[in-house]
């Protein structure tokens, strides 16, 4: 085999850790908001809402880290994988 | 209608996280292939920023103290500045690479306004050992975007600037208004809640 041919192999291997790599930040995120939901299930007043004010029931920390996965998968991680890809 | 301290650290937390998962992702692809795509290069700078904008109603809303408000306003100034810088080099208005620098300067910054602005002691609360931790956690992880910008092609600088700031991003997310933290609660702190 050619040494271009093995550099080839080399970066097309990197290439393709790269993208699993940025695929699964989104999902990591995403379980870690639904791991600290069923850990903390205090922290989402969604399931308790009677009683609670403006701000508990818009701003729930575990749905925040599960948005924030949700956003990056979405938007900042296809357009990465596609251009690793090229 | 002003939200509780608690929940405005939860905000700045969301801004952090995906600040530091755009970081994490531009070390892990390098830098040149994440400013491929214009929006991408002016994302996590964009980013910044605006988190240095939203200082501001912290700096004026929440004013507990002279210290808290002078804290809150540098900080502020301090996020801009080096949100202002890293869009003026994507930009390419500014040349200088020495700009680079004005990031680890704003995380030094940032860490030492924390440090300045606790007056409590370490055990005193969770928030004001979450604001001690949070202090050292910034002035010592300035290291990682200054070796970044000396180095810029380094890996291990970039992806430990971008875990940083998820550990930042962590502790905020942790801090409460009136909780104990490994069982110490000051009764000078108030009546804990929730």
């Amino acid at each position: 085999m050619s040494t271009q041919l093995v550099t080839e192999a080399v970066r097309a291997r990197r290439r393709s850790a790269a993208a699993r790599a940025v695929a699964s930040i989104g999902p990591l995120t995403m379980l870690a908001g639904v791991v600290w939901a069923f850990l903390q299930p205090y922290r989402l007043t969604l399931l308790h809402p009677h009683g609670e004010g403006f701000w508990w029931l818009v701003v729930e920390p575990p749905l925040l880290v599960i948005g924030v996965g949700v956003v990056f998968a979405l938007f900042v991680a296809p357009g990465l994988i596609e251009d690793l890809e090229e | 209608m002003l939200p509780p301290a608690e929940h405005v650290h939860w905000l700045f937390a969301t801004g952090f996280l995906l600040l530091g998962l755009c970081l994490l992702a531009r070390a892990i692809v390098g830098d040149e292939l994440w400013g491929r795509r214009a929006w991408r290069r002016y994302a996590w700078p964009a980013l910044l920023f605006a988190l240095g904008l939203f200082m501001w109603p912290v700096m004026v809303f929440f004013t507990n103290s002279t210290m808290h408000m002078l804290a809150h306003g540098i900080w502020a100034q301090a996020l801009m500045v080096a949100g202002a810088a890293e869009l003026g080099l994507v930009r390419g208005k500014l040349h200088n690479p020495a700009w680079r620098f004005a990031t680890p300067f704003a995380l030094a910054v940032s860490g030492a306004a924390l440090l300045v602005h606790e007056q409590s002691g370490w055990l005193f609360s969770r928030a004001a050992f979450l604001h001690h931790a949070l202090g050292w956690t910034a002035l010592v992880g300035a290291l990682f975007p200054l070796m970044a910008a000396i180095r810029p092609r380094s890996r291990v600088w970039s992806s430990g600037f971008a875990l940083v700031m998820v550990v930042v991003a962590v502790m905020l997310y942790s801090d409460r208004d009136v909780a104990p933290v490994f069982g110490h609660l000051s009764p000078l702190a108030g009546e804990q809640h929730r």
